[in-house]
């Protein structure tokens, strides 16, 4: 239906109405444009080959929208309606509109009637200013969007990278403590090892922060350590216990009666029984053992024969240094962890040996020993063992002696010891004419405190922060626990 | 030429305005019901010009008119008429009543009884009389203008809903103003004679009733009468929150005709030629507010229907 020539003095209104409708579309697809814009930079920061097609798809939105508006451009009756609204021609204007066509004397009055109403008065058009606070607010909104998307987007980027990488830290911390795992022997040495790595393997997966990894390390060390050093200690409580029992189970029960042996059975016993670690089920039936040793029978000494032979402490301690290069712990070693007891006593250590001779009837023994020495400490402690053994005619028992020579330089640096929880410095209020003095002062004379704080560090640590993977609570407050614990973690020579 | 009608119509209503002092609204909305041929319930109570309007309207139209004043002894066959001997012949000839006019002047209708009433509004219905099996056309154009008094007296029966819904309109004649009563005084007990003019002709207010059917309703007007309509059925979801309360039985399609209808005589009285809001607007009142019937809550707290469609007119977009 064309516009009706009667309403030619409407045309230019008419135009209006269509310029102002087209400006308030375009305000749509100028804002959907950019939302899309900003949409698609988001999504760019997990997904960076987005970038590239923020443009186009912007452009596309944009082209959909002068589509929209195009398609759904207002037709001649509804501007005939919006310009009886605005004019008060009482519905001239959209009944001509409607009725373009017809014929009828009522219709031709009609257009007369409405030709003079014009003519008295010159339509006149009126922006339709609530029409685009819509648009324009829709507008302003995406504007801002944009904006902060662009703004926004490279943090984000970067946190979600941060988070990626905490993420393949912790995979990487908990696989190395994995492999370490594997690496330890099946005996019960190991298996307690094993449980305690464990542990901190699941907490190596809640961490968050660098530092944090660190220590965790550091305590991986430290177990290993430990581990080492109990080894060391199992190894030699062994082999003076399997001396004391080298011969058969009945043989033993017999001996046993003698008081004398049963002592030093006893000893040895308890020796082993407090090397081990007391949780397995070993140092107990030894522990036991050794409160009457001539009670037992030959059944008895069988069984603590069997179960002995299966500990191995030697290769326990193989596969803990085979465990820590393999983990590449030793290369990068957190420095100045002074832990070890050392002698105070310089160039001195203590070797046991234990030795088994061979004889042979000529009468000439042979002997080997193996000797244990200990000490610890920055200087590491060697010893040497030295067997004699004795022949008898064609039997060969022998007994060997081992003296053991140790070197090291057992002392410490004060340096090595002092922890300094957080960044200052730990007075301690003293008695007396000696007032304050501070941890660094007191460590050098009583270094065993040193190790008791590291022990008591990690277990609280590991405590609590099992109990934060636990619990729901709020991110910042975990954070603010974490960090505590990083505040009290001994430090070493930093 | 039909045209020239509409300009006379102006003519018409000063014309009416000479005799009667005021009640512009009562001589427009009269003046529109009888050109769109339908039938007008004026209310109000005695002495308010009622009469005078009618038999104005008469002079000024120059067409018959009867005035019948409703008692409770009047028969049917005192409005339709009845068949009559002829002296000296033996053959029954019908004998007119006074409905036989083109503009009758029912004067307090709800004073007879039903049956008298019905009577009257049948042949307002059908526009002929039946007596004793013979049908007898009642003259073209036919007008009944009904009065009531708004006061519900002892011995009065209220017309039923049915009988209502044949008017056009319901018009509430009000009190004239102080000015206007200073006016009527001057006018009517001075020494002059006002001297009515006849203007048209009964078969021109034919010819102006086929041009107002002509008159063009734009879509959205007419769906704007049609929600107003639809508004006043409790069921509706345009329904009012007033209409939801109070009305028990909304307009019928009545209702809409005569909205619509009226509305085009409006218009061309208004020298236009095509429906507007405001014609729709204006004649919504007395055209729906005897087709509502309200329930016994809106008798109990004094709502009108007046009110209800003021609150319908209110609450209905146009467009
Ligand atoms: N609006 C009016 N204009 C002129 N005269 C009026 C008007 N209202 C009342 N009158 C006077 O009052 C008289 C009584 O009016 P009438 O038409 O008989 O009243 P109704 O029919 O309503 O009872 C009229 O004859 C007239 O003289
Ligand atoms: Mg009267």
């Amino acid at each position: 239906m064309p516009w009706p020539q009667e309403l030619r003095m409407l045309k230019k209104v008419r135009h209006h109405c269509r310029i102002e409708y087209w400006l308030a579309g375009l305000l749509f697809a100028g804002a959907a444009a950019m939302l899309i814009y900003a949409l698609l930079t988001f999504l760019a920061a997990p997904f960076s080959w987005l970038l590239p097609w923020r443009l186009p798809a912007a452009l596309m939105t944009a082209g959909a929208g002068v589509a929209a508006i195009w398609r759904t451009l207002p037709g001649d009756v509804e501007i005939a309606r919006r310009l009886d609204r605005d004019l008060a021609s009482q519905e001239r204007v959209q009944t001509l509109v409607e009725n373009s066509g017809g014929q009828g004397v009522i219709l031709q009055e009609l257009r007369r009637e409405t030709k003079t109403f014009f003519s008295r008065r010159q339509p006149k058009y009126r922006l339709d200013k609530k029409r685009f606070i819509p648009p324009a607010l829709l507008t302003g909104a995406a504007a801002v969007i944009l904006i902060l998307s662009i703004v926004f987007t490279p943090r984000l980027a970067q946190s979600l990278a941060l988070r990626q990488e905490l993420l393949e830290q912790q995979q990487e911390a908990a696989e190395k403590i994995e492999e370490i795992i594997q690496l330890l022997p099946e005996n019960p040495l190991g298996e307690e090892l094993a449980a305690e790595l464990e542990a901190l393997k699941e907490e190596a997966l809640r961490l968050t922060e660098p530092s944090e990894f660190e220590t965790l390390l550091r305590e991986t060390l430290e177990l290993l350590e430990a581990g080492g050093e109990q080894a060391e200690a199992v190894e030699s409580a062994l082999a003076e216990l399997l001396a004391s029992m080298e011969m058969s189970p009945e043989e033993l029960a017999q001996a046993a009666a003698d008081p004398e042996f049963a002592e030093q059975l006893a000893e040895a016993l308890n020796n082993l029984a407090q090397a081990l670690p007391q949780n397995i089920s070993l140092a107990e039936t030894l522990g036991k053992l050794a409160e009457n040793p001539s009670a037992a029978d030959a059944g008895q000494w069988q069984q603590v024969q069997e179960q002995l032979a299966g500990l191995d402490p030697a290769a326990f301690r193989e596969s803990l240094s085979k465990a820590a290069q393999a983990a590449g712990l030793t290369g990068n070693r957190p420095g100045g962890q002074g832990s070890g007891s050392g002698n105070s006593e310089p160039g001195s250590g203590e070797g046991q040996g234990s030795g088994n001779g061979e004889g042979q009837g000529s009468g000439n023994g042979e002997g080997q020993g193996s000797g244990n020495g200990e000490g610890q400490g920055p200087g590491n402690g060697q010893g040497q063992g030295s067997g004699s053994g004795q022949g008898q005619g064609g039997q060969g028992s022998g007994q060997g002696q081992g003296a053991g020579a140790g070197t090291g330089s057992a002392v410490p640096s004060p340096s090595q010891y002092v922890y300094i929880p957080g960044e200052g410095e730990v007075i301690l209020a003293g008695k007396g004419e000696a007032g304050e003095y501070t941890l660094r002062e007191l460590l050098p004379n009583n270094p065993g405190l040193v190790d008791d704080y590291a022990d008591f560090f990690s277990g609280y640590r590991r405590q609590a922060l099992s109990t934060l993977g636990r619990s729901q609570i709020p991110r910042p407050l975990a954070d603010y626990v974490r960090s505590y614990f990083e505040a009290i973690a001994p430090q070493g020579g930093k | 030429m039909d045209l020239q009608l509409i300009d006379k119509l102006g003519r018409v209503k000063e014309e009416i305005g000479r005799a009667m002092v005021g009640q512009q609204e009562v001589v427009d909305l009269t003046l529109t019901a009888l050109l769109a041929g339908g039938h007008v319930l004026l209310e109000g109570v005695p002495g308010l010009g009622k009469t005078l309007l009618a038999r104005t309207l008469a002079q000024v139209l120059d067409i018959s008119y009867n005035r019948i004043q409703f008692t409770p002894d009047l028969m049917p066959s005192d409005i339709t008429g009845t068949n009559l001997i002829r002296a000296g012949r033996d053959e029954f000839e019908f004998h007119p009543g006074p409905v036989f006019a083109s503009l009758v002047l029912a004067d307090e209708i709800n004073r007879a009884t039903p049956k008298t009433q019905s009577a009257l509004l049948e042949s307002m219905q059908e526009g002929r009389v039946t007596v004793f099996g013979e049908t007898h056309d009642l003259p073209r154009p036919f007008f009944v203008i009904a009065t009531q008094n708004p006061l519900e007296m002892e011995g009065t029966y209220p017309l039923p809903e049915a009988q209502l819904d044949r008017f056009l309109f319901k018009v509430l004649v009000p009190y004239p103003s102080l000015e206007e009563l200073r006016e009527i005084v001057t006018l009517t007990t001075g020494t002059s004679q006002v001297e009515i003019q006849p203007l048209m002709t009964g078969p021109e207010i034919l010819a102006v009733n086929r041009l107002a059917r002509e008159v063009p309703v734009a879509e959205k007007v007419l769906e704007y009468a049609l929600k107003i309509l639809v508004a006043t059925h409790p069921g509706n979801a345009l329904a009012t929150p007033g209409v939801r309360q109070y009305v028990q039985v909304g307009a019928s399609p009545r209702g809409i005709q005569s909205i619509i209808l009226s509305a085009r005589v409006t218009a061309l009285l208004a020298g236009r030629f095509n429906v507007s809001f405001a014609d729709i607007e204006k004649v919504s009142l007395p055209a729906l507010r005897h087709r509502l019937f309200l329930n016994f809550e809106a008798q109990g707290s004094g709502i009108s229907p007046d009110a209800i469609i003021a609150e319908i007119l209110a609450g209905t977009e146009r467009g």
